[in-house]
């Protein structure tokens, strides 16, 4: 816990203290460090989705002007076989998906590089592909878990027994597509061989997991890769793992012996940068006349590629979302000739609370009763998987609060009556949640006999705020005003921590600081508050939590929705949302809105836009632009509310915080297709809702 | 002659324009009744999206009866599509709704969607008829 004498200024709204660096231009990114002796690196992409390569031309390309070499599989470094299968990149003449990387042009500009790599000729021997995603695919299989480590099934009681008793059924199929995470600074890499190993100058979500990936590829001691990340323009997931751009330009880097620059184009993300996995969930529900669940089962079928397995854990929320004494789930994978899927904000939670929350507002309607009400009914007194209490669940105050907030007491819920002109109105309701965990990092806290104090973390700040929380968490942790606290994140040197990922950052890099903090206000005691000259430095860890084994532990929250249908067009626009949140202490008011607000617009988006939309004739997703690849534009976005509750969890981490960069896109599509089912008596089960599905 | 052309034998050419041509003038006729004329563009999401289907219209109604009439579809074709056979079934004809779902379902009734976007066909005869609708609602008031 923190004690602390001064005003606090955790939970206070202060500006982003990188905000004048990045509008001034002044904060680098990755591709923007300036290396002497500088080159550039421009991929040849497979044109094949499933075969080998016979033979590469490169006789053409390296004629032109400025270009220094062609990396192909004959001629890269061999890297290490242990590594995941995607990162095996040039090591042999298969090629695995559309998209995938067959050749690296180095040149003295990025122009040259581009021109040349159009001038390589690929001769392919292709095989058939299996591209397509189906549900009563003969080859399903079961993975031995789903993303990270969790049951691929889980079962207890008897669903068939209970189903079949029920006094009222649901057993519907929801669909979602495969989305892209297209963060705003597409992936980029520098990297910069010396005596001591290489450096990477990387666009990424924790400098530490990268620098171990690449050091595992390339044989080397973690100690001789260093990866510098200070600021990082969005993720969203995919820049948490090593993608293979990393391996490429760090092997292209070695073989010429000079600095390689390599930045994804928007195209090259759509293959090369992961992406959700598209996904069919067949949801069956059981109740009795009043609307208490007897049944919950959820089946989730998705995809894997053939060069590594990523499983989705999209049916991980049904796990303990609501009370039914007979419950299963289960994840089947298709191992297709597609890029590997990976995270994407809210992997699991994200898709899997559109087919359960969509499916409750229908079992609502199936037993007339309010979906407001049928939640409450079915509310835990603890978790239904694990049987452990909740450190704390907000679900019902979430929904209380919202309530009142959005109006929701009215709500007549006859389906297609209310009109205004030529737009039918209709408001929905789904609940969010995401698992409150933490991940082992450490950080140093050091002072100064000026009193200055410095912070050391390999944290990242994708965009989230960390700069300016970390700061505000040191502060309170050390007593002392903001000012005299100087943080350095995303750099290799520092101590290492878990990445930016998984709502775990803010506890994770928290706890540690908090931890580093007391040790050296501590040692100042011991020193009766004289600061020696070379002055003072603590070491500080934040490991598992002891308490998830007594405590269940999760941030909930319900999302409102109001839409408008024009009956001529079908056109859906979204003149309102709604977000209230359980999701523990707030750490930066402003900060906490922008992220709740960012993923509910993304969420919105998803509802509406967003679906990579694949060939099945070539294997590629055609609309790899931001034409072609809708994301919710400024005009589609009305006002969206955030609030949260308070919500004091001594169990979670020594802040209290549970999490906030994925919880605000979970729920967010159910409540809009619930609103929209409201609106005009139509539900649409298959993301995203345009306007060809709701036309009669 | 049409500028815009079918995509024939030559898929790549969009306009007649021959290598070395380019247009210096645009000749716009004065068309005194088309000083009431909507523009409806229906896309995926609110800006930034090419049409789904817009249909652009002008309707000169007098005592109840279309004197005269221009249609035009965009996002149905290769070409910008005048709706031509629309056109004649309005001129001299009641202005009511009735008329106007006849006049649409007659401009579509040789359409030839696929299958991914045979939605354009209801999308196209909806948008028309209350793009007329609206037109002549207005001329009412």
């Amino acid at each position: 816990m923190i004690s602390s004498t001064q005003q606090r200024v955790i939970g206070q709204p202060l500006e982003r203290i990188d905000g004048p660096k990045k509008v001034t231009g002044m904060a680098t990114y990755a591709f923007e460090h300036a290396l002497d002796d500088v080159t550039y690196a421009f991929p040849v992409q497979s044109t094949s989705a499933h075969g080998h390569v016979v033979s590469i031309d490169a006789g053409a390309a390296l004629d032109l002007p400025g270009v220094i070499t062609v990396l192909t599989h004959e001629n890269a470094p061999r890297l290490n076989p242990q590594i995941p299968g995607e990162l095996a990149v040039l090591q042999s003449n298969q090629v695995s998906y559309r998209g995938q990387f067959v050749a690296l042009v180095v040149a003295e500009t990025l122009e040259s590089a581009r021109h040349a790599a159009e001038s390589v000729i690929v001769h392919y021997e292709e095989q058939p592909h299996s591209v397509v995603l189906r549900p009563d695919s003969s080859d399903l299989y079961k993975p031995d878990h789903v993303n990270p480590f969790y049951e691929t099934d889980t079962a207890s009681g008897d669903v068939e027994a209970a189903l079949s008793t029920a006094a009222i059924t649901i057993d519907h199929t929801y669909s979602t597509p495969a989305e892209h995470n297209n963060p705003l600074e597409p992936h980029a890499t520098i990297a910069r061989w010396s005596s001591d190993g290489v450096t990477l100058y990387d666009s990424n979500q924790g400098s530490h997991r990268i620098r171990d990936t690449v050091a595992q590829a390339f044989g080397l001691s973690p100690e001789r890769v260093r990866v510098i990340s200070p600021y990082v323009g969005g993720g969203f997931g995919s820049k948490g793992k090593v993608h293979p751009h990393v391996i490429l330009v760090t092997m292209a880097a070695q073989l010429v012996g000079r600095p390689v620059k390599f930045a994804l184009t928007r195209q090259h993300m759509f293959a090369a940068a992961g992406y959700r996995t598209p996904t069919i969930q067949r949801i069956r529900l059981g109740a009795d006349a009043d609307g208490r669940l007897t049944a919950i089962a959820h089946d989730v079928v998705e995809q894997t590629s053939t060069v590594e397995e990523f499983a989705e854990q999209t049916a991980l929320p049904t796990r303990m979302m609501y009370a039914s004494p007979n419950r299963s789930t289960t994840h089947r994978l298709a191992r297709l000739n597609v890029p590997t899927p990976a995270w994407m904000r809210a992997p699991g939670e994200c898709p899997g609370m559109f087919a359960l929350e969509s499916a409750m507002d229908e079992l609502a309607i199936a037993c007339g009763l309010d979906p407001i009400e049928l939640r409450l009914r079915n509310e835990p007194q603890s978790d239904p998987e694990t049987g452990l209490p909740f450190s704390s669940r907000g679900l019902v105050a979430c929904l209380r609060e919202g309530t009142w907030r959005f109006g929701w007491q009215s709500r007549d819920p006859q389906p297609g009556v209310r009109v205004d002109g030529r737009w039918l109105i209709g408001t929905g309701v789904a609940a969010s949640t995401y698992p409150t965990r933490r991940r082992q990092s450490s950080a140093i806290v050091r002072v100064n006999h000026e009193g200055h104090y410095r912070v050391l973390i390999d944290a990242a700040d994708i965009g989230t705020g960390a700069w300016t929380i970390l700061t505000q968490i040191a502060a309170d942790a050390l007593d002392v005003p903001l000012e005299r606290v100087h943080l350095d994140i995303g750099d290799t040197l520092l101590p290492p921590a878990m990445i930016a990922g998984g709502s775990m950052g803010t506890a994770s890099w928290g706890t540690a600081i908090v931890d580093a903090a007391s040790k050296l206000r501590a040692r100042l005691q011991e020193k009766r508050g004289v600061i020696p000259t070379g002055g003072l430095e603590a070491k500080g860890e934040c490991g598992e939590n002891p308490e998830a084994r007594r405590f269940s532990m999760h941030a909930f929250g319900a999302q409102f929705a109001e839409v408008r249908v024009n009956r001529d067009t079908g056109e859906v626009r979204v003149p309102r949302l709604l977000g209230v949140f359980a999701v523990g202490s707030i750490m930066n008011a402003k900060l906490a809105r922008s992220q709740l607000l960012g993923g509910m617009s993304m969420g919105l988006s998803m509802a509406l836009h967003e679906e990579s939309i694949l060939d099945s004739r070539f294997g590629d997703y055609v609309n790899h632009d931001f034409a072609g690849y809708h994301i919710a534009t400024n005009a589609d976005i009305g006002s969206i509310e955030v609030a949260w509750i308070d919500e004091d969890d001594p169990y979670v981490n020594p802040l209290g915080a549970k999490g906030i960069g994925e919880i605000g896109i979970v729920g967010t599509a159910a409540a809009i297709a619930n609103a929209v089912y409201h609106a005009t008596g139509i539900r649409i089960r298959d993301l995203p809702i345009t306007l060809d599905k709701l036309l009669s | 002659m049409a500028f815009h052309r079918l995509p024939g034998d030559e898929p790549q050419r969009d306009t007649v324009l021959e290598h070395s041509e380019l247009i210096t003038a645009i000749d716009l006729p004065r068309l005194p009744f088309a000083v009431r004329s909507h523009y409806r563009k229906v896309r995926d999401r609110a800006s930034y999206a090419f049409a789904l289907v817009s249909v652009a219209a002008a309707i000169d109604v007098t005592d109840g009866i279309v004197h005269d009439v221009r249609i035009a579809f965009g996002g149905v074709a290769h070409v910008p599509w005048r709706a031509i056979k629309a056109e004649s079934v309005l001129r001299g004809a009641p202005a009511t709704e009735e008329v106007f779902r006849h006049a649409a379902d007659a401009e579509l009734a040789q359409a030839q969607p696929l299958r991914e976007n045979a939605f354009k066909v209801p999308l196209v005869r909806n948008t028309l008829v209350r793009t007329l609708l609206d037109l002549t609602q207005e001329e009412k008031r």
